[in-house]
């Protein structure tokens, strides 16, 4: 269930992802309103750029825009098979096993990168 | 199958009971969108008409350092009231309530704001008491809102929270460094806490009637902590820390009861309270009137950056 439109309203709202170097993804940081990409741009700069917060890059998307899933569908998101073989945590049993040869498991705790 | 009203406000109120979280496109209850409606907008107006009284003394800071440092205080109060008016203005949407409908509430007087904000600020000492201790007061309410059930408004709270850190150590360091200058600096910092003491027991709100049905807030976790629950938690957090300055708090009731582990204190007058909120304090008309007439002025920069309305929101 999205938002009912915005009719005729002298602004869009926007939704403002900030990009804070080369090893993060855009982040999504709230929205503002404004009459065009431009502005809306402009806006976000001043608005969540205050500080002296590292930023490259600013994303502003139009609300109206967006595809989003509704919250009240509980079956979208929902899982009836055990997944746990696409887990770290569902082959815990190797460590057991290794421990017989005298070696740490792959990932364990004590292994150094 | 559609579930009858009773059976989707029982749904309701058992997630909020569980602990979940509630988006802004979600459906609700009446009572729970006007209750959040209501709290928000009283925030985004506490921002914007508190940044007023600061701003009184950009330009008569004392040092170069402190006017960039008040500046920005000011700025950020802005910015938190814009962040607030969105996320209020999605709430009020299926209402057609935005932030036009919301500004003209504050200037007419329907919509109210703090109390803390309808008072003067006749000296530097009262600068640095309201960005200590009325910042403070303002953490205290905002930090246990992070747990509010209204999930747009908790995001924006974590922002909020994180921004005002700075707010009250640039109030601390005033009144740290009035308190290490002269006897008539140390005086001016003793009236000014003598002046703000009332407006900041008043700040939290009178002990309210905690029946489950009556009160809209606390029973759909919009609030989770009661006004006098956070009261005393600034007290706690406060009072131990203005005494060892060397300041005198003026109430010479107020002490840590060990048997109920809380304060006693003097009841503060309630009906000052209202009288103030509902704009009748010293600043309130004065305050109010330059809002209006900032707004006024700045009908031409709206009307330049409007769309027109045939182009817009299609």
């Amino acid at each position: 269930m999205t938002l009912p439109p915005e009719g005729k309203a002298p602004f869009f709202v926007y939704e403002i992802f900030i990009q804070r170097d080369h090893a993060s993804q855009h982040e999504h940081v709230y929205s503002l309103l404004a009459p065009d990409d431009e502005m809306a741009l402009v806006l976000a700069r001043e608005n969540f750029l205050r500080r002296e917060e590292t930023c490259i890059n600013i994303w502003a998307v139009r609300r109206d825009h967006i595809a989003a899933t509704p919250y009240d569908d509980p079956d979208l998101f929902a899982r009836t098979t055990d997944r746990s073989y696409r887990n770290p945590s569902g082959y815990r049993q190797n460590m057991v096993k290794w421990r017989k040869y005298k070696v740490l498991a792959h990932g364990g705790p004590e292994e150094g990168e | 199958m559609n579930p009858s009203l009773d059976e989707r406000l029982a749904a309701f109120q058992a997630r909020i009971d569980a602990g979940d979280r509630i988006e802004a496109s979600e459906w609700m209850p009446d009572d729970y969108r006007l209750g959040a409606l209501r709290l928000i907008q009283m925030h985004a107006n506490s921002e914007i008409m508190g940044a007023l009284p600061e701003r009184e003394w950009v330009p008569k800071a004392p040092t170069l350092r402190r006017k960039l440092a008040i500046l920005a205080k000011v700025q950020d109060e802005m910015g938190h009231g814009q962040l607030l008016f969105r996320v209020a203005e999605d709430l009020g949407r299926p209402l057609g309530k935005g932030r036009k409908e919301m500004m003209e509430e504050l200037l007419s007087g329907k919509a109210h704001f703090h109390n803390v904000f309808h008072y003067p600020v006749p000296t530097w000492a009262d600068a640095g008491v309201i960005a200590w201790l009325v910042d403070g007061a303002a953490v205290v309410t905002q930090g246990s809102l992070l747990k509010t059930s209204y999930a747009p408004y908790a995001r924006c709270l974590e922002r909020i929270c994180a921004e005002e850190v700075f707010h009250i150590q640039h109030g601390e360091d005033i009144c740290l460094t009035l308190m290490e200058g002269t006897p008539a600096q140390r005086q001016m910092l003793q009236e000014a806490l003598e002046r703000w003491w009332q407006p900041l027991m008043h700040f939290f709100g009178p002990k309210e009637n905690l029946s489950h049905h009556s009160n809209v807030l606390l029973r759909y976790r919009l609030k989770v902590k009661t006004n006098e629950e956070l009261r005393q938690k600034f007290l706690s957090k406060y009072a131990p820390k203005i005494q060892a300055l060397g300041l005198h708090i003026p109430d010479p009731n107020l002490r840590y009861d060990q048997t109920t582990q809380a304060w006693e204190y003097t009841e503060p007058d309630w009906d000052l309270f209202f009288q103030v909120v509902k704009g009748n304090g010293p600043k309130s008309a004065e305050r109010l009137g330059l809002r209006r007439m900032s707004y006024e002025e700045g009908q031409w920069v709206r009307a330049v950056l409007e769309r027109p309305l045939a182009e817009a929101g299609d």
